[in-house]
């Protein structure tokens, strides 16, 4: 049975729309990643699936439990870690996680002393005089406190240093190794691939794939860009896994998806006075994946 | 109902209960203390007969019935103490909900293994908890008050308690209009500003209507109208459509409250 299993969900507000007939689903003790622009539906994906939104059409089971009938239950096994973290600001951290723990009827003991200790917060400031990152950090241990079955993690990454991002990557791994699943939205997409195992890819409000990531990084795609010391002939670049050509004057740019050594040879034979490979933007990877 | 929520409402709701409660309990000790003096002052302004009637019953000052210090504070309860106790009933309970949504904290409620309808039972105890806290003060601290400064007239202690609920059902019926307003709007945007509209508003529109019949009609329209804190009439009671009124459309209030806010669209 899927953790998550979500069934022609759509939401439109009014006539303009939010999500449209969005459907995946997500195994027990996955790390599934949800990749999108801002403004393709990511959020609104999660949110419905939260119960802060109620969907115009469609359905959805988590644990196999209705997300609108059994909401409540569903709730006792979710960690949600939002993009924005929004907490009462007159309230310490320390607080503010021991009220968070009474709504699972657990005491903060040994775990939550390990993750304070993981993410460096001093949870005796206010949450309004604590930085985004250490905010994002009290958002985090929230989320993780009930050692809840899921964990829906919105944009998690955003406002953490490096260092931070990797400690959070650290945590994740342990807990889904002990089973928890991870569902893991994001619009970076390096984020997702150094986390997760299969991804669903949103656009403008609609599922356009749902991927093993490992079908995705085999594409290698790269963004390629070379100046030759003389105008090339677009016949120079008659390698399999270019796209997207243009030749302007000596400067050439293309996207490739292949194999890196390939390309490398093939360049080794152009009178080559600049090179740049660099990782595609996001837009970048749709333009290429679904022309 | 979750102990959690509730508590940490009365919590985050204490400064201005005691800011509002201290006014309120200032007014209450000035009001008293004063009756003496100027019940003194009024009798002699009377004997002048330069108030005309109409202008009496605007500024529900009637006069001539101060005669005991219930019938003098009244003049004033169903002024000053209610206007401002009832603002204080509208800004709770419109805050006490959408605050949640304004100050992009209802997702992290929201998503706690809890139904909105213990989220709006449990805000909705905490308010009443203020409410009942308030009346329950101003009472005591007024029925102390009246036992320093009343006359040889005494006053009707039944007309007193009738008078007090009355007042608790106006402001009731504001606090829980204002929560069921909130709750229809978008984003939780502050309703404070309408909140303190409506309670004015209401009273002077109802305040208008007892000028003349001709604009008798704009009384209907203000929860005023529905009270009645003209202690001084030698009938003075519960009228039953009035508390019928409060109660039914506290109550509708209350039940629309629930209804909406269970399927309400909480947005980021």
């Amino acid at each position: 049975m899927p953790v998550i299993n979500i069934q022609n969900l759509t939401k439109y507000y009014g006539v303009s729309r939010g999500i449209e007939n969005v459907n995946f689903s997500v195994g027990k003790g996955e790390v599934f990643g949800f990749i999108g622009p801002n403004g393709a539906g990511k959020s609104i994906t999660i949110r419905t699936l939260l119960g802060l939104i109620y969907p115009t059409s469609g359905s959805a089971t988590i644990f196999g439990l209705d997300i609108l009938k059994d909401s409540k239950t569903i709730k006792k096994s979710i960690g949600y870690l939002p993009s924005d973290v929004n907490y009462y600001a007159g309230m310490t951290a320390s607080e503010l996680l021991r009220y968070s723990a009474s709504f699972y009827g657990i005491k903060t003991g040994s775990y939550y002393t390990h993750l304070i200790e993981v993410f460096g917060v001093d949870v005796t400031k206010k949450f309004e005089d604590l930085s985004m990152g250490n905010k994002k950090k009290v958002g985090i241990i929230q989320a993780l406190l009930h050692q809840p079955k899921l964990l829906i993690l919105d944009e998690p990454t955003s406002g953490l240093d490096p260092l931070m991002q990797a400690k959070l990557f650290e945590v994740l791994k342990e807990e889904n190794a002990k089973g928890t699943t991870v569902f893991f939205s994001s619009h970076v997409l390096s984020d997702v691939q150094k986390m997760c195992r299969r991804v669903a890819i949103i656009r403008e409000g609609g599922i356009v794939a749902v991927e093993n990531i490992q079908t995705l990084r085999s594409k290698h795609l790269k963004k390629c860009r070379i100046d030759l010391s003389e105008m090339p002939h677009v016949n120079q670049f008659a390698l399999g896994g270019i796209n997207e050509l243009k030749i302007n004057n000596n400067a050439v740019e293309f996207m490739y998806a292949g194999e890196m050594r390939a390309l490398i040879q093939h360049l080794g034979t152009l009178n080559i006075t600049n090179l740049s490979i660099e990782e595609p933007s996001l837009e970048e990877i749709f333009m290429h994946y679904y022309n | 109902m979750n102990r959690s929520i509730y508590f940490k409402e009365l919590k985050l709701n204490r400064k201005s209960f005691i800011l509002w409660t201290s006014i309120l309990v200032f007014i209450c000790i000035l009001l008293t203390a004063l009756y003496p003096q100027v019940a003194g002052d009024m009798k002699a302004l009377l004997s002048t007969k330069m108030v005309s009637e109409n202008m009496q019953e605007f500024f529900g000052m009637r006069m001539d019935l101060w005669t005991n210090v219930l019938n003098y504070f009244s003049t004033y309860y169903g002024f000053h103490v209610i206007i401002l106790s009832g603002i204080f009933s509208i800004v709770v309970g419109s805050t006490i909900i959408a605050r949640e949504e304004g100050d992009g904290t209802a997702d992290f409620l929201l998503t706690r293994p809890l139904t909105r309808h213990q989220i709006v039972l449990s805000k909705l105890s905490a308010y009443l908890t203020l409410l009942i806290a308030l009346h329950i003060i101003l009472s005591a601290l007024i029925l102390v008050m009246f036992t320093w400064v009343q006359n040889e007239n005494g006053y009707n202690m039944k007309s007193f308690w009738v008078m007090e609920i009355y007042g608790f059902m106006l402001n009731l019926f504001f606090g829980l209009m204002g929560m069921f307003l909130s709750v229809l709007i978008k984003r939780g945007r502050s309703f404070v500003g309408p909140g303190v509209g409506i309670v004015l508003g209401s009273y002077t529109f109802e305040a208008i209507s007892r000028i003349d019949d001709s604009v008798k009609w704009l009384g209907y329209i203000s929860p005023f109208y529905f009270v009645d804190f003209k202690v001084y009439e030698t009938d003075y009671g519960f009228t039953w459509w009035m508390v019928l009124f409060l109660l039914v459309s506290s109550a509708a209030f209350t039940y629309a409250t629930f209804k909406v806010y269970s399927r309400k669209d909480i947005y980021a």
